[in-house]
């Protein structure tokens, strides 16, 4: 079975390690980056199957990230991982087309469920 | 004459509530995920991962919480309650007796 491409984004480096370990080595290949100018510099090499999205990050927003992914690959799954308890947040994330929005802390089994179902919504090729 | 000193600009409510949850909530997160990652993975790589990104984290946290109680502390003018025992300095304390 092909693996799928996972594209995690987090200047967090224990998140991303975090999720590294959720996402098991032979299922899926992972692009990391720490940045949103060093995500969409990955997007240009290779399109994932699916971004993990932090909100707040320094330079450049989580959601001007989540625009910039969208409007080059609108059907691209995007799933935004935040520690922001404000309702507004949430809303500005879906006018954005977010497919799943998680507040922290979340659970990481529950998280691989949903990227199964997501990649499951969104099969091989599709995603561009 | 004014001063041309650049100083910090004060956050806003909102911003800083924003960095509080940020704060608090990523070094939760990896503490909980870990141990739920732990508790379904037997393999090494996971419980050395875990293990070492658990301890960070807590020390995160802790440091994060030090830094919002002597704020509430110093917001309350309560000087004995911003210097004594804070979170951090129990765990060091603890740390350095286990280290004995």
């Amino acid at each position: 079975m092909t693996p799928r491409r996972i594209m995690i984004v987090d200047d967090d480096e224990s998140v991303r390690s975090l999720l590294r370990m959720t996402l098991a080595e032979d299922e899926y290949e992972i692009d990391e980056a720490t940045d949103g100018e060093d995500a969409l510099r990955l997007l240009e090499r290779a399109v994932p199957d699916l971004v993990l999205l932090d909100w707040k990050m320094p330079e450049r927003h989580g959601s001007l990230v989540l625009d910039e992914l969208k409007r080059r690959h609108p059907q691209l799954p995007v799933i935004v991982l935040t520690a922001e308890i404000a309702e507004h947040h949430r809303s500005l994330a879906e006018a954005l087309n977010v497919d799943v929005f998680l507040t922290k802390p979340f659970s990481p089994l529950e998280l691989l469920e949903t990227i199964e179902r997501l990649l499951v919504e969104h099969p091989l090729d599709e995603a561009s | 004459m004014a001063s041309h000193t650049q100083r910090p600009e004060p956050q806003r409510p909102d911003d800083q509530l924003s960095s509080l949850a940020h704060e608090l909530k990523t070094p939760l997160a990896v503490i909980a995920g870990f141990a739920e990652l732990l508790a379904v993975r037997d393999d090494e790589r996971t419980r050395r991962e875990a293990t070492a990104q658990i301890m960070v984290a807590t020390e995160r946290l802790a440091n994060a919480l030090d830094d919002l109680l002597k704020g509430i502390a110093a917001e309350q003018g309560d000087l004995a309650g911003r210097l004594a025992g804070t979170v951090a300095d129990g765990r060091r304390a603890r740390s350095a007796g286990q280290a004995e």
